[in-house]
């Protein structure tokens, strides 16, 4: 046992365990393109989909938020196209530099990590969103215990939801607090649980303030360093590492 | 099989695709990828409340353009300073729009008259010749200034025709 005192990990999704870098808008609409024999929409799904990205700034923003302007302004009311696009997202993502590996070792430690993610919207049954697809998409969904929402917590393996979660948020560390009053059930004290996430605000200062250890992502963004990080990995290799030595 | 030849391809993750090559081809030459840095500069048009903004691509030394400018929209800007803003291996470098020094509408304005003395002729005179001819000589001018449509040779044109419609 290489684990000497965690016994509970939470990760964020976007832009950590998830990476969108290999999601370039010319291969998924060019899939979509070629699947549906409509080629001449591909340049003009491309351009729609960059310039609904600026006017929300990121491609995260669009997702999270305001993804059924997907299916209204890029496809054009094209539910066919807008159903590939959903099937095709979780294929495209890709996972963050050194998670497999992570999560065969973590797993064999005796943990299962939960995914602990900001997502807005109602959950559904497994599979039915974009981060259990993904999950599901990459073959790992059986690596993790729970998904932990604003909307609910998720047991992965039964899909059995519990509502304790709803109305919390991490950014206003209230999720966390349900978090922690539930392993505090078992046992495990905040010293003995780690967050890794790349975003301060919502992954980092909310959980170092309760007492958790907290390893900032910047494998794909790098918002620099804060007094809240307690470690930096920039893959999944080193957060194994940064854990081993723990 | 539908006259015409055609290449089969398969990828490692079960994707075909098929494509048709010319009549006259007898085989596969050699296959190869280029793996380099492209750079492509991205002018984010603002439109009115409400609508999604415009999306304007460049391929052309994207890092090299200097100034830019609405015409009849806003004033010149020149490219200051670029912050760079990292997300996994794509790197953004995000300009700042300072005021510009000079207006190149303008030395455009100049130009287009100079044009039109060297070619012993007026912009009314331009403006009234038919469609074909006035296209002609119109970018026979641009190509004085010089001035090039970035996507569409008639939007040069247009353009031309407007400058020349306010200076008739």
């Amino acid at each position: 046992m290489a684990l000497k005192i965690v016994k509970w990990v939470g990760i964020d999704f976007g832009q950590c365990l998830m990476s969108p870098s290999s999601l370039r808008n010319p291969r998924m609409f060019g899939d979509i393109g070629k699947l549906l024999g409509k080629h001449e929409m591909i340049p003009v799904w491309i351009e729609r989909m960059r310039r609904l990205k600026e006017k929300y700034k990121t491609y995260s923003l669009v997702k999270e938020k305001h993804r059924e302007e997907i299916l209204t302004f890029v496809f054009d009311h094209d539910r066919e196209a807008y159903e590939l696009f959903g099937q095709k997202e979780p294929e495209l993502l890709s996972m963050a530099p050194g998670l497999r590996e992570f999560l065969i070792w973590i797993n064999a430690e005796g943990i299962r990590p939960s995914v602990v993610s900001e997502l807005k919207k109602t959950l559904g049954p497994v599979g039915t969103d974009m981060i259990t697809k993904f999950l599901i998409a990459k073959g790992i969904i059986g690596s993790f215990q729970y998904f932990i929402t604003p909307h609910g917590k998720m047991d992965l393996a039964t899909g059995e939801q519990f509502e304790n979660y709803r109305g919390t948020s991490k950014e206003s560390g209230t999720l966390y607090d349900e978090i922690l009053k539930e392993l505090r059930t078992q046992g495990i004290q905040p010293q003995e649980c780690v967050m890794i996430g790349d975003k301060r605000i919502t992954d980092i200062i909310p959980a170092k303030r309760r007492g958790l250890i907290t390893i900032q992502y910047t494998g794909h963004i790098d918002e620099g360093p804060c007094d809240e990080s307690d470690y930096v990995a920039e893959s999944f290799f080193k957060v194994k590492e940064i854990l081993e030595r723990l | 099989m539908g006259e015409g030849r055609y290449v089969l391809i398969g990828w490692k993750d079960g994707w075909h695709e098929v494509s048709r090559v010319e009549p006259d081809a007898i085989g596969l030459s050699r296959y190869y990828v280029i793996e380099r840095v492209e750079r492509v500069g991205r002018l984010v048009i603002e439109r009115s409340e409400g609508e999604y903004p415009g999306l304007l691509l460049f391929d052309r030394d994207p890092m090299e353009i200097e100034w830019m400018a609405m015409v009849e929209g806003g004033d010149e800007r020149k490219l200051g300073e670029a912050s760079t803003y990292r997300e996994g291996t794509r790197i953004e470098y995000h300009y700042a729009f300072e005021r510009g020094e000079k207006s190149f509408l303008d030395t455009l304005r100049k130009k287009i008259e100079e044009a039109l003395d060297r070619k012993g002729t007026s912009a009314k005179a331009v403006l009234s010749m038919a469609e074909e001819e006035r296209a002609k000589t119109i970018e026979g001018i641009a190509r004085d200034i010089p001035l090039v449509a970035s996507k569409k040779q008639g939007d040069l044109v247009a353009f031309l025709e407007g400058i020349l419609e306010k200076m008739g």
